[in-house]
């Protein structure tokens, strides 16, 4: 894994001013993975748009963790639903 | 332009406590906050709407201008209009708008004015946003660019200035950066919006061909073309290296496609000061051509020696 591909944990909290505890959390319930080197701890930059969506639900909505993961099992589910009807209206326009 | 009934966008009585205040706000953000609504334009548009509302009374100075006018917000505009023409009675700190209007630093439309309604921009004017009581901020959109190098360019550390939505941003490239390698640039896309961060620039690289070296991870491979007489006898040949020329010792019976490897002499490793992968050189023996009658006799002569 590449030094492009990771960002320190520590830098992501003192940036976004989110404690290491919440980020440690989100890894328990599984909605992030924390990578380990050297002592250092990272998380992924690919990752990073999911956790900043989660870093807003839980400082500015005021949504606990477990609330976050049952958001999140229900946003895939919308996003999924809504691409299987945008297939369908697809498929639709064809006889239309 | 409508008068806007912020306490009703906000489920509320006129004399709602600040905490009643709040509570609304945040019940309403967790239905309508565009993290939990994509791709939702109506939710996203009553989201506005809601902040707007909690941006107006949940700052004790703008609610108290907000109610004192109410419906009647026209006539602020007016007795605006009076104040400035030396008409007004008020001294300046009873002006309700004194502590209002352009000049904030977070004034301009670089977050986008259309987040707030007209009513909010006529009322308070663009400089009125409060950052304090905007609680949701957005990161600006990541940019993603390409820039194309040649091998040996990205064997050196050098600037580059790109463009990038009209701007100009000087960055520095280590050397050793390897082809489909992508760096951020922090703070260099697409500025965020309610005072949220700016989005990152990626770069990828594309590291071109070169005619002469091919390069697999940090060591480099060339192919020399070495004559007969030296590949049977041995002797000293130059090879071109990324810094110039290396001296390199031939041996004597040296077979066509034998490789030798030339320690530290190949691409440098990228942010490691010092160290460099290797350099392989494969011998292409050259066949002498359009050999003169003394030289084919010689060759024959030596065919019958084996």
């Amino acid at each position: 894994m590449s030094d492009e591909e990771i960002i320190s944990l520590e830098l992501f909290c003192s940036h976004y001013q989110v404690e290491q505890e919440f980020l440690e959390t989100l890894e328990s319930h599984g909605l992030i993975s924390i990578s380990y080197r050297e002592d250092q701890r990272f998380i992924l930059r690919e990752e990073m748009a999911e956790l900043e969506k989660y870093s807003r639900m839980y400082y500015e909505l005021s949504i606990n963790v477990p609330g976050i993961e049952a958001l999140n099992h229900l946003l895939e589910k919308i996003k999924r639903l809504q691409q299987e009807e945008e297939n369908l209206r697809a498929r639709l326009r064809i006889y239309e | 332009m409508a008068y806007t009934d912020y306490y009703k966008i906000l489920g509320i009585s006129k004399t709602a406590s600040e905490e009643d205040i709040k509570k609304a706000y945040r019940k309403l953000a967790r239905k309508l906050h565009p993290d939990l609504n994509p791709n939702d334009k109506e939710a996203n548009k009553k989201f506005q709407q809601i902040n707007e509302a909690n941006e107006v009374l949940s700052d004790p100075e703008k609610r108290k201008k907000y109610d004192q006018y109410g419906e009647d917000w026209k006539n602020a505009e007016q007795f605006e209009k009076a104040r400035q023409s030396g008409g007004g009675q008020r001294t300046q700190s009873e002006n309700p708008f004194a502590d209002f209007g352009g000049g904030s630093d977070f004034g301009g439309n670089e977050f986008g004015g259309g987040q707030y309604s007209d009513f909010f921009e006529q009322m308070f004017g663009s400089g009125a946003r409060n950052t304090q009581t905007r609680s949701t901020k957005f990161r600006g959109q990541d940019y993603q660019a390409s820039l194309s190098l040649s091998l040996r360019d990205a064997a050196k550390t050098h600037t580059q200035t790109l463009t990038v939505n009209e701007k100009n941003i000087r960055i520095t490239i280590p050397a050793g950066v390897e082809d489909g390698q992508v760096i951020r640039l922090k703070n260099h896309g697409a500025p965020g919006a309610n005072g949220g961060p700016n989005g990152d620039l990626y770069i990828t690289f594309r590291i071109q061909p070169d005619p002469d070296f091919k390069r697999v991870a940090n060591d480099l491979y060339i192919t020399l073309n070495i004559d007969l007489y030296t590949a049977v006898l041995g002797g000293d040949v130059m090879v071109d290296g990324l810094d110039g020329k290396i001296k390199l010792k031939v041996n004597p019976e040296t077979q066509n496609g034998t490789r030798t490897r030339l320690k530290g002499k190949g691409f440098p490793v990228y942010k490691k000061e010092g160290a460099f992968g290797d350099l392989y050189v494969t011998y292409h023996i050259l066949i002498p051509q359009h050999l003169t009658p003394q030289q084919k006799d010689l060759f024959n002569e030596l065919s019958k020696m084996k």
